[in-house]
């Protein structure tokens, strides 16, 4: 396997760069691959993984997973019970589910992702050692399929960590550890952060005395997992808060800890002072944007796993399970698969029938859980995608959805002044491209030459269009009785399609008399609508998307000045 | 100074033992237990094998504990904060190993007055919508949450709170065949709260 095999995504992210970077009126332009999230951790809008929507949620319901109701709740019940052979099977067939291919392979492929060598890469695996021989804490097949996905891409089991910085988790995985023996997870155990590099403070606005695992404050780790077990969580002043759940997001009350005290992470667990409705959970959200979490390049968190097979309804997050619920959830960005597994399972009383989530639980979760949305620039309205199935019934993956691309646009109307209106192409509608053609042109937008469409360069990348540049040519050939020759584009990668205001016809200022008014030079914000990130396969984009698009069609416009110019300058020496 | 102030709580201990026994049952006397520091605290309300016939303590590692407040956020995560800000000063925690696969995992709880300990009993009550009957024990002292896989009881006995966490007996949301354990648990801590 390359090294680097995802050139194709780094040329995205240069573009994504140039993008914000233009979007935020920054004059310097950067075209190296530092996204922004490798130094400031999430912003607002930001791709997980470019080839994954961030919405997108997978749930397998599979009864098969556990052989039997483990018999009592201590952890070697609550492992005994476990099919390894369903659970690996149903996690490849969530990951190609979740990142739309038809092969396993070709999806962890496209999941996880390093900048290095994968024989250098270094993986960190979240677990919860919290409590004890009965609490309800992530099965272990779970990283066992994990690290058998890692090591088959070359990943070295020395250089895979299982960890709870908060709370030795050793003492319940040591067992089912291993380098060399593949019936195992093929990791090694961090006692803490011993194996973490040790601690390094942060400071939080939101928390104060706080410290983290250093390896991955200090961007040592090139991959993060968050495996949660699914619990409800009650809390301060007997109200429940963090959304009454425990998941991927708080699972990381364990990569974060305070500074002072051994396995303590009390400045973190803000107090309610009884109040109702419960504050905001201010610092789990901040950690969760925090670039020990989300910074690196590729983004260092990569996949979030609820291990709900078995599930805390009313025991709380300390406690032992109290329902069999067999599911497993995945996605690539925490806010969302919590919010989800909350939502769909932890606060549905048909699935936690074994003990429900305590009235006050449901109350508190209906006001904090939006806000696992909100503080990530999500709402509740958005194009969620919640996919859950049975192995008997799974869904067909869609790997090459219909694009419908940029519609055919007009150039402008024949005039002795030049084009006046062209229109542009219509918004792209979502889809990945058959072929990495992405969307071509739009026709439409301003010339002073008139003419009849610049023709895009966009969707280059292997993705397909995930990034358009927008017409390359600063001077329309000419118009041709103002009809759009390229605007039937092919769509863009996973695209809401692009705005289409910038392609509302040409509006010639100065044309010279061409033949054809035509259409003037394409802005590429179609085109880059055709790339945006964000876009769902089945609402046909988001709000996200659409500020990506925004975001990305400036920088396109920048860039396509800058070639402009750099023509400029080549034709003038 | 920390051996003495050990044995002036042993002491303590013993003397309420002592009348403890003078006394039993069903309802939840008002009185105060002595302050514990939590090793002290632990090893006094720590089960013996077979104490409660059957029940051997678990080898499983970290399998008894003890925190103050401040600690228990280690043992149940946020959890603790309703615990804290109730009034708990020290607890502890066992694991004990019936017939398998039956077993059982007992706190003990020191919120220092009867009225905290009830406050928590109550809040707990409501808020798992307890309403199985522990045999021998009135409603307001004990009470029981049926599980998936056993029972949850909890009690208060002067300042003193108790969960019993049953677990290896099976969906109890039918037939409770947990409950007639619970009490066996409650009576030795209602001995020892006295």
């Amino acid at each position: 396997m390359s090294a680097n095999p995802h050139a194709g995504r780094r040329n995205f992210l240069k573009t994504a760069a140039v993008g914000a970077a233009g979007a935020m009126g920054l004059s310097a332009l950067k075209f190296d691959a530092s996204y922004a999230q490798s130094t400031g951790g999430w912003v607002a809008g930001m791709q997980i993984n470019p080839d994954i929507d961030n919405k997108r949620v997978i749930c397998c319901h599979d009864t098969k997973m556990l052989t039997a109701k483990p018999a009592n709740t201590t952890w070697a019940s609550q492992n005994a019970n476990v099919d390894a052979a369903a659970v690996g099977a149903n996690l490849d067939q969530m990951a190609m589910l979740l990142a739309r291919k038809t092969t396993a392979t070709d999806a962890w492929k496209t999941i996880f992702r390093s900048s290095k060598p994968w024989a250098s890469t270094r993986v960190a695996m979240k677990t919860n050692g919290i409590g004890g021989n009965t609490t309800n804490r992530p099965r272990w097949t779970i990283y066992k399929k994990l690290t058998d996905v890692l090591v088959s891409l070359g990943v070295s089991p020395a250089n895979i960590v299982l960890y709870d910085a908060c709370d030795d988790a050793s003492v319940y995985y040591n067992s089912y550890l291993s380098q060399t023996d593949a019936t195992k997870i093929r990791a090694v155990m961090s006692v803490r952060a011993a194996n973490m590099g040790g601690f390094k403070a942060v400071t939080l606005t939101n928390a104060t005395g706080i410290s983290a695992a250093a390896d991955l404050v200090d961007g040592n780790i090139d991959i993060l997992i968050s495996v949660a077990a699914c619990k409800s969580h009650n809390g301060t002043g007997g109200h429940y808060n963090y959304g009454s759940c425990t998941l991927c997001m708080k699972n990381h009350f364990g990569t974060f800890t305070d500074a002072t005290k051994a396995q303590h992470s009390d400045n973190l667990h803000v107090g309610n002072s009884a109040t109702t409705p419960p504050p905001p959970p201010l610092a789990l959200f901040e950690i969760n944007k925090h670039s020990a979490i989300l910074g690196g390049n590729p983004v260092r968190q990569q996949l979030c796993i609820i291990d709900a097979l078995l599930s805390n309804g009313a025991s709380g997050p300390g406690g032992a399970w109290d329902n069999r619920t067999d599911r497993l959830v995945m996605g690539t960005f925490g806010p969302i698969v919590d919010y989800f597994g909350a939502k769909k399972i932890l606060l549905d009383n048909t699935i936690m029938n074994g003990a429900a989530m305590p009235a006050l639980g449901v109350t508190n979760a209906a006001t904090i859980l939006p806000q696992f949305l909100t503080a990530f620039g999500y709402s509740e309205t958005d194009a969620l995608q919640w996919i859950e199935y049975t192995p008997d019934a799974v869904p067909a993956i869609d790997a090459t959805p219909t694009s419908t691309g940029g519609t055919t646009g007009t150039g402008g109307t024949p005039s002795s002044t030049g084009g006046t209106s062209g229109s542009g192409g219509a918004a792209r509608t979502g889809g990945k491209p058959a072929a990495p053609t992405g969307g071509t042109s739009a026709t439409g937008g301003t010339s002073d030459t008139g003419g009849t469409s610049d023709s895009g360069e966009g969707g280059t990348t292997d993705t397909g269009g995930v990034m358009s540049d927008g017409g390359s040519s600063a001077m329309a050939a000419g118009g041709s009785g103002g009809t759009a020759t390229t605007a039937a584009a092919t769509g863009g990668t996973k695209s809401t399609g692009g705005t289409t205001t910038s392609h509302t016809g040409g509006t010639s200022v100065s044309s010279s008399g061409g033949t054809g008014g035509g259409s003037g030079k394409t802005t590429a914000s179609t085109d880059v609508g055709g790339g945006s990130p964000g876009g769902c396969d089945v609402a046909g984009g988001s709000r996200s998307a659409s500020r990506w698009g925004a975001m990305a069609a400036v920088g396109a416009v920048v860039a396509a000045k800058l070639r402009r110019l750099v023509k400029s300058d080549d034709s003038s020496s | 100074m920390e051996i003495r102030n050990m044995k002036t709580g042993l002491a303590f201990v013993g003397l309420f033992l002592g009348l403890g026994t003078l006394g039993c049952g069903s309802s939840a006397s008002g009185g105060s237990f002595p302050t514990l520091n939590a090793a002290d605290f632990g090893t006094h309300f720590k089960f013996a094998d077979n104490q409660v016939s059957g029940w051997t303590q678990s080898t499983f590692p970290g399998s008894f504990n003890t925190y103050t407040g401040d600690e228990l956020v280690t043992a149940v995560d946020g959890g603790a904060g309703v615990y804290v800000d109730k009034g708990m000063r020290v607890c502890m925690s066992q694991d004990l190993m019936g017939t398998d696969p039956q077993i059982v995992t007992v706190w003990a709880y020191d919120f220092t007055t009867a009225a905290k300990a009830k406050d928590m009993f109550d809040w707990k009550k409501s808020d798992s919508s307890a309403s199985a009957t522990i045999p021998n024990y009135d409603g307001s002292v004990a009470i029981g949450a049926a599980t998936s896989s056993g029972l949850s009881a909890i009690a208060h006995f002067n300042s003193l709170y108790f969960e019993v966490m049953l677990s290896g007996y099976g969906d109890q949301k039918t037939t409770c065949s947990a409950c007639p354990v619970a009490p066996k648990f409650l009576d030795v801590f209602k001995t020892k709260s006295n």
